[in-house]
């Protein structure tokens, strides 16, 4: 039987994203896919999504950087990447012989970081779309860019304005009202919502009396935030109608199929290619096996069949 | 996928545990690659760990495991036929210089099985070999030693006006013991380092390796994991 895993994002753009499967790479996961290519057949996966990528060289934060937790880890490399010219100069080059499309992270410290870095990205060859990353703290501040709609909304929309590529919005669940920031952000222009980042974190070496990691907290992820990252999803797809793009804590086909069930039109997979690089193509075959065996052609059948039945009046 | 065929206590908290695996796999397994190893079932343990491989037969090969930390207890404590998901091997083959007749190695036990399989090679290819080990704990077992292999009792001066070349590696307070060792005989012998680094992913993704170098931070896992020991700064 044949099957039918594909999805557009951005369908009214100018610059669809059309994926053959729903199963990306995370950002902070999987480098500039580069990393992963010579033990991957990278033609397999929906989509590369690379790592968060700022204006300028990050040296990213003090080691040590990750320290595993029950089923997870907990981690701060604080976005440590060369730099938006030197990414679009040593990697974006390769991105065309990849075979899968790259949509590139970037996170900024303020609003022109943002609009410049977009700016580069709509005239790169090679880019298929861009993940704007909302979940960086802001300095001083206990609460990530995207904690409020009142700040993730214009920066969406200086971002959106910036370029016409498919525009991912990435939200952290460490916020008061993720729906709230979803609806302003979808408002604002985003085509698609990827969430959720990881969950904030703090692990004491009892040894060293002291917290485990060199900054102190980090970001939990693994299997073992997957039940919040499956609710959020759950509570976001009830209140926008842009294509929501699950991430947390997925390790097979199963766990992705919470995450469309709860109403994800694609997903992202983080850390568990880490764990085993092979799991982003395993997640995508084991889609496939499952619609073949269930008799479900296509991912509409099941997508958001978890939600709460909604009473459209007559 | 790998497959456990023996675990052997070495005393001490040690582990030999030979692997079964590709013969593909072992054949690529040169002296100074690793294998990212994790448990096969579940998912805690979560993270692959890398281990120094040791080849024992055209389809085995050794990792040395500490019974530390949930994935060394659980390696550990692995039986003949329990699986693990392996990939690899990682990293770059170490070729010691052409010229080099005497080969010095200095490491702890965490690098012992990187240090047993580059005196393997280098004692077949008729080198001298003498090595010095940093065990707190307890003595190295005999068993693990080629019989060839000079074990000596510290690394000093003699030792280094012996040899022509040094490998040193393990935990960071071990290589910068054997740099200021250099340092201090005049810093002549040529000498290169596997500091220890904590890897997630093994192939640049995680970012979690850090090494300091004078040129700045660099990655274990694609820029090493060896570097010239005299590159590497301390923080």
């Amino acid at each position: 039987m044949d099957v039918d895993l594909s999805v557009q994002i951005a369908r009214d753009s100018d610059r669809p994203l059309r994926l053959r499967n729903p199963v990306m790479t995370a950002a902070g996961t999987f480098g500039y896919g580069l990393e992963y290519g010579r033990l991957l057949d990278l033609t397999r996966i929906g989509a590369i999504v690379t790592q968060s990528t700022t204006v300028e060289p990050r040296k990213g934060g003090p080691m040590p950087r990750w320290v595993e937790t029950p089923s997870g880890l907990l981690s701060a490399a604080s976005f440590q990447n060369p730099g938006i010219r030197r990414v679009l100069s040593s990697y974006a080059p390769r991105w065309a012989k990849l075979g899968t499309p790259v949509v590139v992270g970037i996170v900024g410290a303020t609003l022109d970081d943002y609009v410049e870095l977009a700016a580069l990205l709509d005239e790169a060859e090679h880019v298929a779309g861009i993940e704007l990353n909302l979940t960086g703290a802001r300095a001083g501040e206990p609460t990530p860019l995207g904690g409020e709609p009142a700040v993730a909304g214009p920066i969406t929309a200086a971002v959106r304005a910036a370029t016409g590529l498919p525009l991912v919005v990435k939200l952290s669940p460490n916020v008061d009202n993720l729906p709230a920031v979803a609806s302003s952000v979808e408002e604002a222009g985003a085509d698609a919502l990827s969430l959720v980042d990881t969950i904030t974190g703090l692990v004491i070496d009892t040894a060293t009396r002291r917290p485990a990691l060199g900054s102190i907290t980090g970001g939990v992820s693994g299997p073992a935030v997957r039940p919040l990252a499956v609710y959020k999803v759950w509570q976001v797809a009830q209140v926008v109608a842009v294509p929501v793009i699950g991430v947390g804590g997925i390790t097979c086909a199963d766990d992705a199929l919470q995450f469309i069930m709860a109403g994800a039109s694609a997903v992202q997979v983080g850390s568990s290619s880490f764990r085993r690089p092979t799991t982003v193509l395993e997640v995508a075959e084991g889609l496939a096996a499952w619609m073949r065996a269930h008799g479900v052609t296509g991912l509409d059948e099941i997508r958001g069949i978890a939600l709460p039945l909604r009473i459209v009046p007559g | 996928m790998a497959r456990v065929r023996s675990v052997i206590g070495m005393g001490g908290g040690l582990h030999s545990v030979e692997l079964v695996v590709d013969p593909r796999t072992v054949q690529a397994a040169r002296p100074g690659r690793y294998v990212m190893l994790t448990v096969a079932d579940g998912t805690d343990p979560f993270l692959a760990r890398p281990y120094w491989v040791r080849r024992s037969s055209e389809s085995t090969f050794h990792v040395l495991v500490k019974e530390v930390g949930r994935g060394g207890r659980w390696l550990a404590r692995a039986g003949p036929g329990d699986a693990m998901w392996l990939f690899g091997p990682l990293g770059k083959e170490l070729v010691t210089d052409p010229a080099t007749r005497r080969l010095l190695l200095f490491g702890d036990l965490r690098a012992l099985n990187l240090l047993l399989a580059l005196s393997d090679e280098a004692l077949r290819r008729g080198l001298e070999v003498a090595i010095v080990i940093e065990a707190d704990e307890s003595p190295v077992p005999a068993t693990l030693l080629p019989a060839a292999l000079e074990l000596l009792p510290e690394l000093d001066g003699e030792a280094l006006r012996w040899a022509d070349e040094l490998y040193c590696a393990g935990e960071p307070v071990t290589v910068q013991k054997a740099q200021d060792v250099v340092r201090a005989s005049g810093g002549r012998l040529p000498a290169t380092a596997l500091p220890h680094a904590p890897m997630a992913c093994g192939v640049g993704a995680c970012h979690g390796c850090v090494i300091s170098t004078k040129r700045g931070s660099r990655l274990s896992c694609v820029d090493g994991p060896a570097f010239p020991l005299r590159e590497l700064v301390w923080t």
